[in-house]
């Protein structure tokens, strides 16, 4: 009976998510450069770029010019033309929520000079990454970068929040700390595991560990003191474009674990693609929009795995990992027997939306919103930042499968904040 | 009294530390020669126009038609200021110009020059001169994208190659990909019965792993067995990794009948690995003495967790006859899993036909507990379209599994000794 209701809120909420999201959807504005005529690409290979900001800044101190010098966090694009010689058409450097200052035609050979102008347009000899910004439009695309990159990096130097820590040591790359996993729809200490790996804007990569079982607020149902038990293991995820994909796996540490019998993650794989609007939302007075900024919609599957480890004397006794097992209706005991499968009741469709509110100086939204379904775990969760500084989140679990390892609902509380080095 | 002793002495401290921290401040020079020819001539037009106003009598050392190569000073506060201007003839022969006479020369002349708002280069890019792979090497830089092309990526639309691999580029960001066995564990083609494949992009892979076989020409060997999973791999040029799991729970009870040895099959459950990279200039030009042909050299340097679980394929009656059930019986530790790696990537410079002629990567998996091997691969490409490959691997010291006899009437200990051995894979590579 829950679940039908579920269901049927599930459904209206999509519909009139899909329904707003067409409503609101801005049109776009005329690309800015014809991607049939030009190839445009950011220069990654660190020397490179490192050589480009040397010239930028040659040429600013020997002419009275509008350019400024480029900034550690910028983009720096190449344009190429697609016809003739190929040579280099434009430099763009910035950010989109700064906007892009442009050095094109004559004056990019008088900035670069000849070799290097040549050699940063051969970019097949050279790390790069193929980029669609100049071919997009402009307006209202702050919020757009902004669900973009802080969804999976950050362009923040350090963030230390209850659901993840990142701390930047350049614009490429920098190291991450997580605890749970809200993709998987267990955040903070519902999944049993916190992750310590590296990050990329593209890539991340790690160990993955138990961690302490923890309720950041209040938990309800016949299971508020079940939760998943951490393992050791790995995990990696990509974000590339449009295409989010994780995966990890772990193995249960019987030394590590509390209790005898022990549900714990084994593996799980997540893969989403993304698609991104601008809202101009309802506008209440002259200068104020309701619901204005941007979303991001997800859709994809989940698919992750919990085993059943019978612990004695700090060995696992039995660990099992068949695949068909379904908990009875209204089973919570706790007790299993050899031969009982692993569960996939963790899985399913994955479908996420993200909303950034209007950004204030450019920085960061005043609201955030998310709306989730992973697997069995939906997911409603609230971020209010109260300046660029200090963001706090409010998270609402619901969990629509009865088992052991899970409590009906969740209502969590967190932090996060931003800190920029001077 | 005291206090005007004291601010006096501060007062020369401070002075004293200011002039001396300037004189530590760093002035820079900018050099460069002007590209610009018709800018060039007119400015030396000028130049000579200016000294014969100056003195008719004086000797022509330069000429319009020279080259000329700009110095400008840059001070403390970023301001620049002409120091030199130096004409070069056919001759080779670099003539400073007269100081007296640019100070005499129309200012916006001068101005124009110091702006380099012209077509210009760098000094050492025109002294290096040359062709297309020097372009890259006058800033003493090296992009290893040529060799990450060459073993990581590629920059054909179709190409099946040295792993043996498959990369069929749909567009310039994404591939399909194949790829036989896990090279970059230490276990390529034959030495892993794993077909890897899915979505392969310049800097991630997400593949689907497939049970496979591939030819090998050493029978005796024992490679890993393979199963259903997946495998995550990144690499940027600095650092990358790869993260993978299979599971034998994904398989039928008719499907183990495949294993090459189903009484004792080993597998890799679990991988992760991590590794620091960098790219270096190795070689000679082809037209200096030298063994190794100019080109790029990748090193690799990191540590992979790499789980083997052991077990045994037997039916509900615990009759191992080959087909049934896998069943785990021991899987390594941590300290079995664990491996030091250290790769070395090599590819020629691309040709003027843009293909690298030799490829050549070798790879040490160094054990925590003994077990390790090392993989040695090599590609000669004979031209746009073909190339021959082959690779060799070989483990040098057994993994031992100890597990209870899964019989339920015994309770003896046993062991099983898996020993990979030696594998030989010729390969033929195609490019489109």
């Amino acid at each position: 009976m829950m679940n039908t209701n579920i269901r049927k809120a599930i459904l209206v909420t999509l519909g009139l998510i899909i329904s707003l999201s067409s409503v609101l959807a801005q049109p776009k504005a005329p690309p800015m450069l014809d991607p049939r005529r030009f190839d445009a690409w950011t220069v990654e290979y660190e020397p490179f770029r490192l050589l480009i900001e040397n010239a930028v800044e040659e040429y600013i101190t020997l002419n009275d010019t509008e350019l400024l010098p480029i900034a550690s966090t910028d983009n720096v694009i190449a344009v190429r033309s697609k016809s003739g010689q190929r040579q280099l058409y434009q430099i763009r450097y910035g950010t989109a929520s700064d906007g892009y200052i442009v050095i094109d035609n004559m004056e990019v050979r008088w900035v670069l000079g000849s070799t290097l102008a040549q050699t940063i347009s051969e970019k097949e000899t050279y790390y790069h990454l193929d980029t669609q910004e100049p071919y997009e439009t402009k307006t209202h695309r702050p919020e757009v970068e902004y669900l973009e990159v802080e969804t999976f990096w950050t362009h923040t130097d350090l963030q230390i929040g209850t659901d993840r820590l990142v701390y930047l040591f350049g614009k490429s790359g920098g190291l991450t700390v997580e605890w749970g996993s809200e993709l998987f729809g267990r955040p903070y200490g519902e999944a049993g595991f916190a992750r310590f790996g590296v990050i990329t804007p593209i890539f991340k990569l790690g160990l993955q560990v138990p961690s302490p079982s923890i309720a950041l607020g209040y938990r309800a149902g016949a299971e508020t003191d079940e939760y998943l038990t951490g393992g050791i293991g790995g995990f990696g995820a990509f974000k590339y474009k449009v295409l989010y994909g994780e995966l990890f796996f772990q193995s249960l540490e019987p030394a590590l674990a509390e209790g005898s019998f022990i549900h714990s993650y084994d593996l799980g794989g997540l893969m989403n693609l993304s698609f991104n609007t601008t809202l101009s939302g309802i506008k209440i007075s002259e200068k104020k929009s309701l619901f204005a900024g941007a979303m991001q919609i997800r859709l994809g599957a989940v698919i992750a795995r919990v085993d059943h480890s019978k612990i004695v004397n700090d060995r696992v006794l039995f660990q099992n990992l068949k695949r068909t097992y379904n908990v009875a209706t209204g089973d919570t005991t706790d007790e299993f027997k050899n031969g009982d499968a692993a569960s996939l009741e963790e899985s399913g469709l994955f479908f996420r939306v993200d909303y950034a509110s209007t950004l204030i100086g450019k920085r960061f939204p005043r609201h955030e919103a998310t709306f989730q379904v992973s697997g069995p775990s939906i997911m409603t969760k609230y971020v209010y930042n109260v300046s660029h500084t200090l963001g706090i989140p409010l998270t609402v679990l619901l969990y629509t499968k009865d088992n052991e390892w899970s409590p009906s609902a969740a209502i969590l509380v967190g932090f996060k904040l931003r800190l920029d080095q001077n | 009294m005291k206090n005007r002793n004291l601010i006096a002495l501060l007062t020369m401290l401070s002075f004293v530390s200011t002039m001396w921290a300037q004189s530590f401040q760093e002035t820079g020079k900018l050099e460069w020669v002007v590209k610009d020819r018709e800018f060039s001539r007119s400015f030396m037009e000028a130049y000579i126009d200016t000294l014969m106003t100056i003195d008719d009598m004086a000797e022509l050392e330069v000429q319009e038609t020279d080259e000329l190569r700009v110095i400008v000073g840059i001070d403390v506060e970023g301001n620049s200021s002409l120091e030199n201007i130096y004409a070069k003839g056919r001759s080779g022969v670099l003539n400073k110009l007269a100081k007296a006479v640019l100070d005499s020369m129309d200012a916006e002349m001068i101005d124009n020059i110091q702006s380099r708002r012209y077509n210009w280069d760098y000094l050492s890019a025109v002294d290096v001169g040359g062709g297309r792979g020097d372009v890259i090497n006058v800033f003493e830089e090296r992009s290893n994208k040529q060799v990450r092309d060459a073993f990581w990526w590629t920059h054909r639309r179709v190409d099946i190659s040295v792993f043996p691999r498959i990369f069929i580029r749909v567009n310039p960001n994404f591939a399909f990909a194949a790829e036989f066995g896990r090279q970059d564990l230490g276990f390529p083609a034959a030495a892993s019965r794993t077909l890897n494949m899915g979505l392969a992009t310049e800097v991630l892979k997400f593949y689907a792993t497939l049970p496979a076989s591939y030819l090998n020409l050493n029978s005796s060997s024992n490679p890993l067995e393979g199963t259903f999973g997946g495998v995550l791999k990144f690499d940027s040029p600095s650092f990358g990794g790869s993260i993978s799991f299979q599971d034998m729970n994904f398989l039928g009870t008719t499907d183990t009948s495949n294993f090459l040895s189903p009484k004792n099959a080993v597998y890799n459950p679990a991988s992760g690995q991590f590794y620091y990279s960098f790219t270096s200039r190795i070689g000679s030009p082809a037209d200096q003495p030298g063994f190794v042909p100019i080109g790029s050299l990748r090193l690799q340097i990191g540590f992979t967790f790499m789980q083997f679980a052991y077990g045994q394929v037997f039916n509900e009656s615990g009759i191992s006859d080959g087909t049934g059930a896998y069943h785990q019986l021991d899987k390594s530790g941590a300290l079995e899993s664990m491996f030091g790696l250290f790769r070395v990537e090599y590819a020629s410079d691309m040709n003027n036909r843009f293909f690298n002629k030799i490829k050549m990567a070798g790879q040490l998996n160094m054990g925590l507990d003994g077990f390790g091997g090392f993989d040695f691969t090599t590609s000669y490409t004979i031209t746009e379209w073909l190339g021959v490959n082959l690779n060799l691997t070989y483990f040098w010291k057994p993994m031992v599994f100890t597990y209870e006899d899964p019989d339920p009437t015994l309770t003896s200990v046993l062991e099983y000794e898996w020993k990979p051995g030696f594998f030989i894979v010729p390969s033929v590579a195609l490019y489109f």
